[in-house]
């Protein structure tokens, strides 16, 4: 019963908070999102638990997400300028969603099984135990495995269950659904709802076959939560800035909100996921210029990651002063919130730099990968030793010893088939956005990675683990590509047409 | 059309490779194998590594004192805790890695782990009754904690206990201390 009653108290959270949007996001949007955004409310039951110092009391337990989902709430009505219009969710999907969600989590607690790790236990279940007991932030949760996994794990544990097991499982449903609804809404306008649907489960099964993701599923530690995560951010920009199917402005704040809570859901999963708020940022900088839309329009993705990283690092900063730490001591934590926030007002005032405002509005995607090719040059140059190692191990993980068979060859085979036939089979902005986002997350792996230690060969290597998070964005990308080369075969023209609003 | 159908084939050659990779999942599983566990101690006995004992530790003494309504327990453990057992001991970059350490009991005890002066190994007499101790409540690697059975309110408060291991240093007995006594 407690996976139950966790899933449940999770979902409540995830709804209440987005529910002044739900109409915005759609039936699917809403409730997809619901989940993710709800874990993260055990965060905050983590800051009332601290601020009390004593063992989580099911009031600390309701303060904390009744909380967590007034704030994020009060967000999206700052956001949201009017909440008419949009498509209402209807009440048996409340039932149907969370009824599948719920059986889930009660089978897998029931069954008992699971994964077990040193990370597992001694990293996210014992700090788990720690938080749970009120013990608060500190430099180990801090600079080492980030808030969300050890607060989920006591909110668990809070809730009766001995070992927290259900929420990879659940959030390996959440990839595959999501991977699932951006490919078929993605190739609703040029092929037929049968074959869309058939090439998304294609993408979807082939996602799923990898050894990373089955090996994924169950294991209780941060690479599946990061994964969805990221995802989630970047879906929701394409929903937002990407897609056709946004009904002008109304949407669009809607899904930025959402956008920005995930980038800071992954920043909150993983230490170095704080890097990786760069991939959605500059997809949601290039499509903004791309669509010719202001900066402010970002507002309501900055305020989505900005307040909870602030608050987060505001505390943390507040009571460990600086901390250390192999992976992000504070004072590498200070330089990358300071990175993000220029990173932020650059992508929001491109077009307005002197000399090269101009040249940036009318080819941001060039100037991105001219960014991220200075950074990797950077890093090189003022490390050469250690970065030259990482290279050659990251290259001989993914290739040969990180479990990964030919994965990554046809990876990099698949894309670049579809840079070569580019101009022949891309509709729309999207496909370039969400090739953009595998770029930009390939880069800041190679400037995080090869600016620290070079690594191991092996499947347990940093790299090689981190390398997962990227994959439902290339299958996503296969989909899109292998749907839309179809579509020109059948009709020998690619079309470009209004989407319906996806799955909703 | 020329373009379409050779990216398409191009494409189904992919497609096959991944399918089947997908069927050398098995025999390349790099992940820990999936087990059954409904609680901390028995997931971190199926890890099967020696650190994993801290882990156990921590939980026994947990369980034990919430079934008692006591607080988390402070546990005292003696300066040479990392030479206590003998037993192989996990390495780590070729370094041999000890198998008990209190960094890793910590947080499941709330950072109440401290040294004490006492000498940790039981007699063989001491072992068998403590065997015989209907109190005593078996955890997985030989595990073994002693309920704190019979102690006052203040005493549950303030609930210490210490490690000690069997003359085989193979096995772990965890003991409250009563008040004012020393083992």
């Amino acid at each position: 019963m407690s996976a139950a009653v966790f899933t449940l108290a999770t979902l409540l959270c995830g709804w209440a908070a987005l529910a002044p949007i739900r109409k915005r996001l759609g039936t699917l949007g809403f409730h997809i999102a619901a989940y993710p955004i709800g874990l993260m409310g055990w965060c905050v039951v983590a800051l009332v638990g601290g601020l009390t110092g004593g063992p989580w009391s099911p009031v600390d337990v309701a303060l904390g997400l009744i909380g967590a989902s007034a704030i994020i709430a009060g967000l999206a009505r700052l956001s949201q300028s009017s909440f008419t219009g949009g498509n209402p969710v209807p009440r048996w999907t409340y039932l149907g969603w969370g009824g599948v969600l719920i059986a889930l989590a009660w089978a897998i607690s029931v069954s008992g099984i699971t994964q077990s790790s040193y990370d597992a236990v001694f990293h996210y279940a014992s700090w788990g135990v720690w938080l749970a007991d009120g013990g608060g932030l500190t430099e180990w949760i801090v600079g080492a495995y980030g808030p969300l996994i050890p607060a989920v794990s006591a909110g668990g544990r809070v809730l009766g269950a001995g070992w927290v097991a259900t929420p990879w499982p659940l959030l390996s449903l959440h990839v595959l659904a999501l991977v699932y609804t951006a490919v078929r809404s993605g190739l609703l306008s040029t092929l037929h709802e049968m074959r869309a649907s058939f090439v998304a489960i294609a993408a979807c099964g082939l996602l799923a076959s990898t050894t990373h993701f089955a090996g994924q599923v169950l294991y209780p530690h941060s690479h599946m939560v990061s994964a969805t995560y990221l995802l989630l951010s970047v879906f929701a920009v394409w929903r937002a800035l990407g897609s056709d199917a946004v009904e002008a402005d109304s949407d669009r704040p809607s899904w930025l909100l959402l956008a920005g809570l995930a980038t800071a859901g992954l920043a909150f999963s993983r230490v170095d996921g704080l890097a990786y708020a760069a991939v959605p940022l500059a997809v949601a900088g290039v499509l903004r210029l791309r669509r010719g839309l202001p900066g402010a329009a970002l507002l309501p993705a900055v305020l989505g990651a900005g307040l909870p990283l602030a608050a987060y690092y505001g505390l943390a900063f507040a009571l460990l002063g600086g901390w250390d730490s192999d992976k992000l001591s504070g004072r590498a934590a200070a330089y990358v919130l300071i990175a993000l926030a220029l990173l932020v007002a650059l992508v929001a005032l491109a077009e307005r730099l002197p000399l090269i405002g101009h040249s940036i509005s009318t080819g941001p995607t060039r100037w991105v990968l001219a960014a991220s090719l200075v950074a990797i040059s950077a890093v090189g140059i003022a490390r050469w030793d250690s970065f030259s190692d990482s290279a050659v191990t990251m290259y001989r993980n993914l290739t040969e010893k990180g479990g990964y068979g030919v994965l990554w060859f046809v990876a990099a085979a698949m894309m670049l088939l579809s840079l070569l036939t580019w101009r022949r089979w891309r509709t729309g902005p999207w496909p370039g956005g969400l090739a953009l986002a595998i770029a930009v997350f390939f880069a800041t792996a190679i400037v995080v990675h090869g600016s620290g230690h070079p690594g191991r060969l092996g499947p347990a290597d940093s790299f090689t683990r981190v390398a997962f998070h990227v994959l439902p964005l290339v299958f996503w990308y296969w989909g899109l590509f292998a749907g839309s080369v179809l579509a020109s075969e059948r009709t020998g023209v690619a079309q470009v047409s209004r989407e319906g609003r996806g799955g909703s | 059309m020329g373009w379409r159908r050779g990216t398409l084939a191009v494409l189904g050659v992919l497609v096959a490779l991944l399918a089947y990779d997908a069927t050398r999942l098995p025999e390349r599983w790099v992940f820990p194998r999936p087990v059954v566990a409904h609680d901390l101690a028995s997931a971190a006995d199926a890890e099967g590594r020696a650190r994993m004992l801290n882990a156990i530790v921590g939980a026994a003494l947990r369980d034990v004192a919430a079934e008692a309504g006591a607080p988390v327990p402070k546990l005292e453990v003696p300066e040479d805790l990392d030479e206590l057992l003998d037993v192989p001991a996990d390495e780590f970059g070729g370094r041999p890695q000890s198998t008990l350490n209190p960094s890793l009991m910590g947080p499941l005890l709330r950072g109440r782990v401290a040294t004490a002066d006492y000498d940790p190994a039981l007699l063989e007499v001491v072992v068998e009754m403590l065997d015989r101790d209907p109190r005593v409540v078996r955890y997985p690697r030989d595990v073994n904690v002693v309920r704190p059975e019979g102690l006052s309110e203040d005493a549950l408060r303030a609930l210490t206990y210490r490690i000690f291991v069997d003359p085989t240093r193979k096995r772990v007995f965890l003991v409250p201390l009563a008040e004012g006594a020393t083992p």
